[in-house]
């Protein structure tokens, strides 16, 4: 049965060094969220708390009425995709996603019932006899999701399920994951970070930043409006402008201009995508130093040494409208004011 | 030619190796089944009658079954000690690992001699009924098997990842009994064999501490063979027959141990790669 989370004020400290500072979330029922940031922002061990792995230094948790804070891992009702999958090599597939059931003490009967169902939602059914180290990645990583899946958990936690997967076999296994999870409606929570693997899957996607919510936002809210510096460096391809107000303005060139919020230097963010080759006389002076083709996108990269500016920027466009340039050359480049995101330092 | 030409060498080396380890092993061997050989190249005659006497021999078939005995009780000493601080080592304290390996060095940073003294003065101050015991031989041998065993343990745990299959089993609810039989001892079964032959093969051919802590009170295999080397009416095709018996011990367990580490090795490799 699916439950909401929720987890109030929870802090973590290791050895006297907080890892978690204050972490308050609220996750409906069926929702999938994303706990996305980079190394040691403190995402996996929010996830370990949840599933019961890690104790928290304060704070509470809830599934649903349930406060589960105080409850063993055996106790929660969870179901748990590790890392490294973490299957039971002297077990079959079959013996693997039965366990949980086996540990229950469910019949023999509904076991293979169960276990029959989750090797079909799973496309596992000719390897139900294999050993994990007859498995490739992928099918390991299948293999693990049935297993959490079998007892019918309240709650599912990914923690970096894909991350061990090749480039092909982790974008098609994302989709899997997506479509199961919402044909059987289970709270679930993943670790990333890939940011693309969040946005492409999560409902919500948090952003975590030293052991605090950055922001947790719709993949689209946060790609359109992040809240702070961090999300904006954190989520897309970006450039960011450092900019001291003149006169209580900050300007780029002669295009850009908005009122500062403080006499303080401001942080202007923009899209790569968002920045766009103008006629020679408009905009900033950059050199081209780089083109990466990347298929239906292509990636410039500028130097721009104009305008009191030093640094090097990124410009995502299609393909077909940059055929024509090439590094060493000379272009002018813009964006429109309201595609900038604007944050005092 | 060239992949020949190439192995050659080692194979010339390989047999000079065996033929410098197992010809002493093939005298003995001899010897044990010769009816005379004194000065001739190969024995004058061959009989079964020194191994036919060796089995009705009272003293031999008690320091034998005896010394078994104490190597089979100290195997399953040392595992009873040590499977659970290994396993919790791994899964819930790491820490306990420093004061492990600590314990781990002693019988290589003490010799055996120095060893024993200190177990010889420790029951002398405090507990003098344990003197001479098997109890207190048993005892030392525990802990001079306990680096092997602990090693053994140790590698077959970090090998077959025991704290990911502890948390996983959890996951899925079952009690840290329920882990452990079901899905920790089966992973590293082939480590808890291979510590278990480890101990054994200590017991099974220490002497230093057995001479010091209970003399001939309780005979072993290596004692039996010291005393009749010393003695004057030292019967030279008995002992033959005691090495040989002590040798194919350690070639079993030897071979036994190679098998077992293969196995651990290729339970963590992948059979095939498919994606």
């Amino acid at each position: 049965m699916s439950t909401p989370i929720h987890l109030g004020a929870i802090t973590k400290s290791f050895n006297g060094k907080p890892a978690l500072s204050g972490i308050d979330l609220d996750i409906a029922q069926g929702e999938m969220i994303a706990l996305l940031g980079a190394s040691g922002c403190g995402k996996t061990t929010l996830l370990r708390i949840i599933a019961g792995l890690e104790q928290p230094s304060s704070g509470q948790i809830h599934f649903g009425t349930r406060d589960v804070t105080d409850l063993s891992v055996q106790a929660r009702r969870i179901g748990m995709v590790f890392q490294g999958y973490a299957l039971f090599p002297n077990m079959t597939v079959r013996q693997n996603i039965g366990f949980p059931l086996k540990i229950a003490g469910e019949s023999a009967s509904a076991i293979t019932a169960r276990v029959n169902e989750l090797l079909e939602m799973t496309g596992l059914g000719p390897r139900g006899d294999h050993h994990p180290n007859q498995l490739s990645g992928g099918q390991q990583q299948r293999t693990a999701l049935a297993r959490a899946l079998a007892p019918r958990p309240d709650v599912l936690l990914l923690d970096e399920p894909l991350s061990a997967l090749d480039a092909q076999v982790r974008d098609h296994l994302r989709d899997e994951i997506a479509r199961i999870q919402k044909t059987v409606g289970t709270t679930t929570v993943l670790v990333t970070h890939d940011q693309a693997e969040a946005m492409a899957i999560a409902d919500r996607v948090v952003i975590m930043h030293e052991g605090r919510v950055e922001q947790a936002s719709r993949p689209e809210a946060l790609y359109e409006m992040p809240a702070s510096g961090y999300t904006a460096s954190f989520i897309g391809t970006r450039n960011r402008f450092d900019v001291s107000p003149q006169g209580g303005e900050l300007r780029i060139g002669g295009f850009f201009r908005q009122a500062a919020a403080n006499s303080a230097a401001h942080q202007v963010w923009v899209r790569a995508e968002a920045l766009r080759i103008v006629p020679a006389g408009q905009g900033l002076a950059v050199t081209v130093e780089a083109k990466l083709f990347q298929g239906p996108i292509t990636r410039l990269y500028l130097t721009c040494h104009a305008d009191g500016l030093s640094q090097t920027l990124k410009l995502d466009a299609p393909s077909e409208g940059l055929r024509g340039v090439e590094p060493g050359q000379s272009l002018h480049v813009t964006f429109d004011q309201e595609s900038a995101d604007v944050f005092a330092a | 030619m060239a992949v020949k030409s190439s192995v050659l060498p080692g194979r010339i080396l390989l047999a000079f190796v065996a033929a410098y380890i197992l010809l002493p092993v093939a005298a003995t061997l001899l010897y044990s089944l010769a009816t005379v050989w004194r000065s001739e190249m190969l024995p004058e005659g061959y009989t079964l009658s020194h191994w036919a006497k060796s089995f009705i021999d009272q003293r031999f078939v008690s320091v034998l079954l005896r010394t078994l005995g104490l190597a089979v009780v100290v195997s399953f000493v040392t595992l009873a000690l040590l499977l659970p601080a290994v396993w919790w080592q791994r899964v819930r304290n790491p820490k306990i690992g420093i004061a492990l390996q600590m314990l781990a060095a002693v019988p290589f940073a003490l010799p055996t001699l120095i060893i024993g003294l200190g177990l010889l003065t420790l029951t002398g101050d405090y507990l003098p009924q344990a003197q001479g015991t098997v109890w207190l031989l048993g005892l030392g041998h525990v802990a001079l098997a306990f680096p092997f065993a602990y090693w053994a343990l140790d590698n077959a745990m970090a090998a077959a990842n025991v704290r990911a299959l502890s948390e996983a089993a959890s996951t899925c609810g079952a009690s840290p009994f329920a882990t452990l039989i079901r899905v920790i001892l089966p992973n590293v079964g082939p480590g808890i064999a291979m510590a278990g032959i480890m101990a054994f093969g200590t017991s099974f051919n220490e002497l230093v501490l057995t001479q010091l802590l209970v003399g001939s009170r309780y005979e072993t295999v290596q004692l039996y063979a010291l005393n009749m080397l010393k003695g004057a009416d030292a019967d030279y095709n008995l002992l033959a027959v005691m090495t040989v018996i002590n040798f194919t011990i350690t070639l079993v367990l030897s071979i036994a141990m190679v098998s077992l580490n293969g196995r651990t090795a290729n339970a963590s490799l992948p059979k095939k790669a498919k994606s």
